[in-house]
């Protein structure tokens, strides 16, 4: 087969008598972006840390690996992730299995409840935390002290523990999602079978249902793990105050306090060299543990699974799933709205306390809030646009054409994935202030480019995705018909993956519309993003407005998600 | 999904980007500052400014002082200054930036009747306002004998841990008043030896010192009086004292950035900080004024002679090791 392609496709371009044909220049093309937006800063980050004046230099490395704050730095991350990740795969694992598998009423609204953490940026999930449960001022902690009349907090939010707490409501879903699609995919009548040779239920969840989960667990877990470890969010907002520090948080630190200077920016990428160090560490010690007992089973037609009664668990079950959707959806949306309606932080929560001067202020006063959200819709719009582009581009020649070296691409482009975005960002300011002669510091178009770095991947899955669904032969009977490589195409596979690139946009859109990470080290004057906004307003103690704009970024989100739920839901319908 | 609701989303999508980037119309003048003044009080400045001059368009950067001469070290290396003008911090900033020949000498016509030790005598710079820092305290958690009324009343074990400041590497108000603290014979090392002593918390931002008070995570701390003023108008349960025996006054200065290609949109705005006009805006955001022609509800002459005063000269000296001994003492 394979060999009279390859041969058709070699007359083809004697026919056409070019030297290149469309594939080639797509191939050249994937492979020249992907090298200047994700290899290039990756490189500068190397070639920074261990050269100085083009002499290899690794005393500086050497000299940060042995810090004391920087392997406290650490150890918090390693500790955090460890945790994150445990905790957060068991709370996905059990609601995953407790909604797919038992007769729990309100399924289907449980099931789009339970993912609505995962669009709740993270760092205003950590604010509003912080509202609550701030040892002293926190209003849950306030209400504690009043029914128990001493000054001993329920609960301190700026600890390992609560940032901890507080990453593991943001980042189960990853496994829920993960093992509930793996839960309906699986063949129901392995289960069956064992029942009916006499196991009884815990039996065959230990034997049968979790063997059967568990790369789909790995996959979730290992998507936590990597979040964890490189999240910069949470750990800033509840953590600087106490002087709690992660390696991303401690990275941003030295960049920031040594006044921007090459040399701190040096110090920032040693550490960052560590970080990305750890992550793969972890990421290789995870593989070991979960892929002992690989079970590839899971591609069963989807029959309906019998469901486990629960009897008199059923009401106790549904009043924890609400209890928890509760206390990690809708308590830290109510506090993020309600204090931003207050007039002053510190007044209780009454309405006579209430205002909407800080949304109108956001909205229509406050430059930086006004330009923080145009600067966000620009970016979010034009890094989805692009790298929707690119990554379809890059995705059709991986999957279709299919060229000797495709691994390079691949690898190329899913890396930033697992890279953390402070990394990246490091690298980009390394490559694009004026290293290489272009100078884009303080510009829009720095974040941009690292931004269309950053979410590569995103478009890169989504769009093989849906190119994979579409047949070879559709193509090959247009050329046959006579049409060009490039008409083919653009007439015949195009249109068929359309829909699934729209999804690739909003894919971008959206995390572009919250991130924080990588504009925090990137942005100018002019170009606050709504994420840099929010955290600059918290941070200068302004609370009542942060909230206020986090509100408006949330709504923002949500009507988004929205329209990113219309158009997958019509396109599964047709 | 039909093809007229795709194409409506396509074009919605568009028209975000469109107004996204648009600017409006093209201004005859531009001009910049940057400032460590909070964002409501700019932006009111820009609204007057604005009126009063529509032809010039102001545009302002502003960030703790910190960051602003993070920015400033950072746009220097990489070969420009974004700003035509720089109102942050305290004088000792000026000084260096005198030094490093970084400011434009300019006499302007408002700043006549401003008091002579609130200028430069070179007149590269000139205050453009003033700010006390003092005590802050929360008035629903802090009330009759432990209300606090000198510094010492900072040593209160009531307050053990439950007092805060912030730190000054970050803020230049606080640095100006830890100088002004630890530079007084009265006072010096030892009382922030007793602070700590007493569990002084540290936190990142003098807004956020504040703001911490009206929350009820701290009863007191080390404040600046404009912030806690404008948060107490706003209906924190907050009180700022002026501490009996001084407070640490920090006289922002305003000054122009050498080779500005916007020189006269610059003069015209420096001028407007110091008119009368624009020292009002600042009082209606509650920050002190450097014209002693505009009325106030406190005495600020009695404040001013009561000043606990820095020597600007040794602080910029000592400012690295300050800092230094400071983390040393109260960071661990």
């Amino acid at each position: 087969m394979r060999t009279s392609k390859l041969r058709g496709k070699n007359e083809l371009r004697k026919l056409d008598g070019f030297k290149f044909d469309t594939g080639q220049i797509l191939l050249i093309i994937s492979v020249a972006i992907l090298i200047v937006t994700v290899a290039l800063p990756m490189l500068m980050i190397i070639y920074n840390v261990f050269f100085y004046k083009w002499s290899f230099d690794w005393k500086l490395f050497a000299q940060m690996l042995t810090d004391p704050d920087n392997l406290m730095a650490m150890w918090n991350t390693i500790k955090i992730a460890f945790f994150v990740t445990a905790l957060g795969t068991l709370v996905g694992l059990f609601f995953a299995w407790l909604i797919g598998r038992s007769d729990i009423p309100l399924k289907g609204l449980m099931k789009s409840l339970f993912v609505v953490p995962y669009m709740f940026p993270p760092f205003i999930g950590a604010m509003a935390w912080g509202l609550l449960l701030s040892p002293r001022s926190g209003y849950i902690n306030k209400l504690f002290m009043s029914l128990t009349g001493g000054r001993t907090p329920l609960f301190n939010i700026n600890s390992l523990a609560g940032i901890v707490f507080v990453e593991i409501c943001y980042y189960f879903p990853f496994v829920f999602i993960q093992v509930s699609s793996a839960l309906e995919r699986m063949d129901p009548t392995l289960e069956e079978s064992a029942r009916i040779a006499g196991a009884n239920q815990m039996t065959v969840i230990r034997k049968i249902t979790m063997p059967l989960v568990v790369p789909a667990i790995a996959a979730g877990a290992m998507l936590i793990l990597i979040s964890s470890l490189s999240h910069f969010g949470v750990p800033a907002i509840l953590g600087f105050s106490r002087n709690i520090f992660t390696l991303p948080t401690k990275i941003y630190e030295l960049i920031y306090r040594s006044a921007g200077s090459f040399e701190g920016i040096r110090r920032g990428a040693s550490l960052s060299v560590l970080l990305v160090i750890v992550v793969v560490l972890a990421l290789a010690l995870q593989r070991r543990l979960l892929q002992a007992g690989h079970y590839d089973i899971i591609r069963g037609k989807s029959m309906r699974p019998m469901l486990i009664k629960l009897r008199r668990f059923k009401i106790p079950m549904l009043v924890i799933c609400l209890l928890f959707l509760g206390i990690i959806v809708v308590l830290p949306l109510f506090i993020i709205f309600a204090v931003g309606f207050l007039k002053a932080y510190g007044l209780p929560l009454k309405l006579e306390n209430m205002t909407v001067e800080n949304f109108k202020n956001v909205l229509f006063v406050s430059k930086m809030a006004r330009d923080a959200i145009k600067n966000s819709f620009f970016l979010s719009i034009s890094a989805g646009i692009i790298t929707m582009l690119v990554g379809t581009m890059i995705a059709y020649v991986i999957v279709k054409i299919k060229p000797k070296g495709k691994g390079i691409l691949e690898v190329l482009g899913l890396l930033p994935y697992s890279i953390p975005g402070i990394v990246l960002a490091v690298g980009v300011i390394l490559t694009w202030s004026g290293a290489l002669h272009i100078n884009l510091y303080n510009s829009i178009w720095i974040i941009l480019i690292a931004y269309i770095a950053r979410y590569m991947a995103f478009s890169l899955k989504s769009a093989s995705a849906s190119l994979e669904q579409v047949h070879n032969s559709l193509e090959e009977a247009s050329r046959s018909c006579g049409a060009s490589h490039f008409e083919s195409l653009l007439d015949v596979t195009m249109p068929l993956i359309r829909p699934g690139m729209v999804a690739g946009f909003f894919l971008i859109f959206l995390p572009s519309m919250r991130e924080l990470t990588t504009s925090l080290l990137l942005y100018g004057p002019f170009t606050r993003t709504l994420g840099v906004a929010i955290y600059s307003i918290n941070e200068e103690g302004n609370t009542v407005q942060a909230c206020a704009l986090a509100g408006v970024t949330i709504l923002i989100i949500i009507a988004g998600e929205f329209i990113l739920r219309l158009i997958t839901r019509e396109r599964k319908g047709r | 999904m039909s093809k007229m609701r795709k194409i409506i989303l396509v074009l919605c999508l568009l028209s975000l980007l469109v107004a996204s980037v648009v600017v409006q119309g093209a201004p005859k003048m531009n001009v910049m500052l940057y400032s460590s003044m909070k964002d409501s009080q700019l932006s009111a400045l820009q609204k007057g400014f604005s009126k009063k001059y529509p032809n010039i368009v102001f545009d302002y950067y502003t960030a703790g002082t910190g960051k602003v001469l993070t920015k400033l070290t950072t746009e220097q290396q990489a070969g420009g200054i974004c700003a035509d003008l720089i109102w942050v911090g305290d004088p000792t900033n000026y000084i260096e930036f005198k030094r490093q020949g970084l400011l434009m000498q300019y006499v302007s016509p408002e700043a006549k009747t401003i008091a002579p030790s609130l200028k430069d005598k070179d007149n590269y710079f000139c205050g453009a306002r003033i700010v006390g820092v003092g005590i802050v305290y929360n008035t629903n958690l802090v009330k009759g004998n432990d209300i606090p009324k000198d510094w010492d009343d900072l040593f209160n074990p009531r307050f053990k841990s439950y007092v805060c400041m912030t730190d000054p590497t970050f803020a230049g108000t606080t640095l100006y008043a830890v100088a002004a603290l630890t530079q007084s014979e009265k006072y010096g090392w030892n009382f922030m030896k007793k602070l700590k002593a007493n569990d002084i918390k540290l936190v990142k931002g003098s807004s956020d010192a504040v703001n911490k008070v009206g929350a009820g995570e701290y009863d007191v701390s080390i404040g600046v009086d404009y912030i806690a003023k404008d948060k107490a108008k706003q209906g924190s349960p907050l009180n700022f004292v002026y501490p009996a025996s001084g407070t640490p006054l920090v006289t922002s200065p305003v000054a122009i950035v050498k080779g500005t290609k916007n020189l006269e949109a610059a003069k015209l705005l420096y001028d407007y900080i110091l008119s009368l006009e624009g020292q009002q805006v600042l009082v209606d955001a509650n920050t002190t004024p450097v014209r002693s022609e505009i009325e106030l509800d406190i005495d600020i002459n009695t404040i001013i002679k009561n000043v606990l005063p820095v020597d600007d000269e040794r602080l910029i000296i000592e400012k690295d090791e300050m800092l230094k001994k400071f983390d040393e003492l109260m960071k661990k």
